[in-house]
């Protein structure tokens, strides 16, 4: 599947948040953790803020090294979430949404004071699951 | 003492080698006269001469000998014209008590003429054993057995004894001879070794420096000893100290073993084990980290792709039904084709035909309109998904709450172990345990210390304490010998004025004694029974005073020649009971100028009881053929020689017999 934007350049706040994530989690790989951080800004309901995102780091990666095996079902997540939020999914509007979750939910991770180690990241989606579990129970 | 043989040899008058035998015994039986009988020049006085050379050697007073030295006199004594290979010689055997056993001694004296270093040579034999230990301590020896200043008294001629009693006072060495006779010069010589001893003792006070006082170093010895006392009870404090600075040592190093040693092990082991939880756990990071590099993110986004896979399914469902439509189509017009070629009944085939087109709606509504379809998601992505969200995300997130409980499970672990550690003893006390350790050993290492400098100066008061005693004993030997000196000085006046006492008193008896011999002998003697009562001897000068029964006195010049020489032969007879030495008489020219009557007294009286041995020295008109005779009835002569002078060769020799 033809991926919405070939290269990803993040702008110099994410990468200094990503480093910070990069000393606590000791996952020394940018995409790992711009992986987490896109899901993270996905499971949020609310739509991200329209904000203008500059690419002025120099941590740049292809769509492929980022997405790695799940590049095309992250590929159709963002799809269905643009459907969803009534955007359209012209391959602009979905590259605008990708690099605006993907910086949110870098914000995310990094302004999460719970994670200081691999584990709460990790802790991060199984909570979700349990939770998810739960209001399933409930319903 | 006795004379037993006289041997002379080139000596004077007499040639070669003559032996004269003087022992006072004829056939065993004792008789004390030796009658010599020689004409006048024939050599008696010689004969006494050699006698007296051969005891007293260079000492003796020898009547030819004058103011020659004796060198000179050696030589002149030299017979002339004798053979000079022939020394003279002169050998005197007398025998004496020496610890009470008979000792016969030979004294031989001999020389050449002009003898090389001005003496003979003496020598000096027991039997044929020369007796080199008295040969060199001679003059000493026969000092204690006849003595020189009384042999005088016992070796004389009478004529010289004549003069004896011509003079008011006896000269000098008369005088020495009866005081040493009478043992008087005993208590003299006493008084002057005494006043040499204190002279001595003087001397030796003055130069005695003066001595620290007593006290003093009594006093420095007690300080010294007290000191000691303290240093060794400080010594004993300071060993305790020391002791038990040893003991708190052990202590310390016991401790230091057991707990810093278990400190150590219990700390090693928590650390070890804190070090291996710790590597699982980062273990269990590495694997989370490589959990999160895999699908776990899309569990976050799990609701949305449900919903992606809801859409997925309906897109290519709808795809499906669209293709299917298509050959639905063609095949359905090629129907009515068909049917129309079958020429059907126009209801018939309008009935068919709104029966197609009634499927055909049906069909179209299952497939939707264009506008639902926004995925376009193929179908490889679709079953990847369906995998994921089926099989692959549980699994995974089991993985992961395993992972996490047992991280947790681990980091509890962790906790207990550090709490473990922390309560464990820390290196602090360990260091304390150390610190303490090593406080004790210095504390040791002064301890020792302070007690070796206190072991020093006890040693050091003792070897002072040991110097004061030596010192103390040193001062008191000394302060002692001082006092003894002292106590000499002191005591030799008072011993000096008793023996003044002593000497007079002894003096007086002696002279008591002798006045009473000598008066008894004179008065024996003389055929004038009443001229003499009583011969008082002066104690100073040892002159005689006589004195006539009526107590005048009898003064000295109204007596006669003879009756002086028998006053002076009375009073040496007197002198010989007195002193009680047994001693040989010679007596040369012993009747020089007597009348017959005392002739005879002498001879009978005086001559067979002056000693055990008496040797006469007589001319022929001294003793006579009557006086012989008489002697030879009182069976008193022992023997008797003729000295015989021959004057062709002016040799004199000796024969037995008399000159009739």
């Amino acid at each position: 599947m033809e991926p919405p934007l070939d290269r990803i350049k993040l702008s110099q706040t994410a990468k200094e948040q990503l480093s910070k994530l990069k000393r606590y989690t000791k996952i020394d790989q940018w995409n790992i953790l711009c992986r987490w951080a896109f899901c993270k800004s996905l499971s949020e309901n609310s739509t991200p803020s329209p904000v203008p995102i500059p690419a002025d780091s120099n941590v740049e990666m292809s769509w492929r090294v980022f997405g790695g095996e799940m590049s095309d079902i992250l590929i159709l997540a963002l799809k269905q979430r643009c459907h969803q939020d009534g955007l359209g999914t012209d391959k602009e509007t979905l590259a605008t949404q990708f690099r605006l979750h993907l910086h949110r939910g870098i914000g995310y991770l990094a302004g999460d004071p719970n994670i200081k180690k691999i584990e709460h990241l990790i802790d991060v989606a199984v909570a979700s699951q349990t939770t998810e579990k739960e209001s399933k129970g409930k319903r | 003492m006795i004379f037993i043989e006289l041997v002379l040899q080139n000596f004077g008058p007499y040639m070669g080698r003559q032996v004269i035998d003087l022992r006072p015994q004829i056939h065993g039986e004792t008789r004390p006269i030796i009658l010599f009988g020689g004409m006048n020049g024939g050599g008696k006085t010689t004969l006494m001469d050699a006698i007296r050379l051969a005891l007293y050697g260079p000492r003796a007073q020898c009547s030819t000998r004058g103011n020659l030295n004796y060198s000179d006199f050696l030589t002149q004594c030299v017979t002339r014209d004798s053979d000079p290979v022939e020394k003279t010689r002169i050998e005197l055997v007398f025998e004496h008590f020496e610890n009470d056993a008979a000792v016969e001694l030979r004294i031989v004296r001999y020389w050449e003429a002009n003898p090389k270093d001005g003496k003979d040579t003496l020598g000096i034999l027991e039997g044929d054993w020369p007796r080199t230990d008295l040969t060199n301590i001679w003059d000493e020896y026969i000092e204690n057995l006849l003595p020189l200043g009384i042999s005088n008294l016992f070796l004389f001629d009478g004529e010289q004894v004549k003069e004896l009693a011509e003079q008011e006072t006896p000269p000098p060495v008369v005088v020495d001879a009866i005081q040493s006779l009478l043992g008087l010069e005993l208590a003299e010589r006493l008084s002057i070794d005494l006043d040499i001893l204190v002279r001595r003792k003087q001397k030796k006070l003055a130069s005695a420096k003066q001595l620290a006082s007593l006290e003093e170093i009594e006093q420095k010895l007690s300080t010294s000893n007290d000191e000691l006392d303290k240093a060794k009870q400080e010594l004993g404090g300071l060993q305790n100290k020391l002791e038990q600075a040893h003991e708190r040592q052990r202590d310390a190093w016991d401790k230091f073993i057991s707990e810093g040693g278990k400190i150590a092990a219990e700390r090693t082991q928590l650390e070890k084990e804190k070090r291996s939880l710790e590597g699982s756990l980062e273990q269990m990071r590495e694997s989370l980290g490589e959990l999160a590099g895999g699908s776990l993110p899309l569990v976050l986004i799990q609701p949305l792709l449900n919903d992606v896979q809801v859409q997925g399914e309906r897109e290519a469902k709808s795809l499906q039904a669209k293709i299917a439509r298509d050959v639905v189509k063609e095949r359905s017009s090629r129907l009515v084709e068909y049917l129309d070629k079958l020429k059907l009944k126009p209801q018939q085939l309008d009935k068919v035909k709104f029966f197609l087109e009634q499927e055909d709606e049906a069909l179209d509504r299952e497939i939707g309109s264009e506008e639902d379809f926004w995925l376009s998601a193929d179908e490889e992505t679709l079953s990847l998904l369906a995998n994921v969200l089926r099989h692959e995300l549980p699994s995974q997130v089991k993985l992961a709450e395993e992972k996490l409980q047992s991280l947790e499970a681990l980091e509890m672990e962790i906790t207990f172990n550090e709490r473990q550690l922390a309560s464990a003893p820390s290196p602090e006390i360990y260091e304390q345990l150390d610190a303490a350790l090593k406080a004790a050993q210095a504390a040791v290492v002064k301890a020792q210390a302070d007690y070796n400098n206190g072991q020093q100066r006890c040693d050091k008061l003792g070897k002072d304490i040991e110097g004061f005693k030596k010192e103390l004993a040193v001062y008191s030997e000394r302060s002692i010998e001082r006092q003894n000196d002292e106590h000499i000085i002191e005591s030799s006046k008072k011993v000096q004025e008793t023996l003044k006492l002593f000497k007079e008193r002894l003096t007086l008896r002696k002279l008591n004694k002798l006045e009473v011999e000598v008066t008894d002998c004179f008065r024996y003697l003389l055929h004038k029974v009443d001229l003499v009562h009583r011969i008082a001897i002066d104690k100073q000068s040892f002159g005689l005073s006589l004195y006539n029964p009526e107590g005048q006195p009898v003064p000295k010049h109204r007596l006669s020649a003879g009756e002086k020489q028998l006053l002076a032969i009375a009073f040496l007879w007197g002198l010989a009971r007195v002193s009680g030495r047994h001693l040989p008489v010679a007596i040369d020219t012993p009747l020089g100028r007597l009348d017959s009557s005392h002739r005879n007294n002498l001879i009978e009286r005086y001559f067979p009881s002056a000693s055990h041995q008496v040797i006469l020295l007589s001319t022929d008109t001294e003793i006579s053929k009557t006086e012989y005779e008489h002697l030879v009835e009182q069976e008193a002569i022992a023997n008797s020689y003729l000295l015989k002078y021959q004057p062709a060769t002016r040799k004199t020799v000796v024969e037995k017999g008399y000159f009739w």
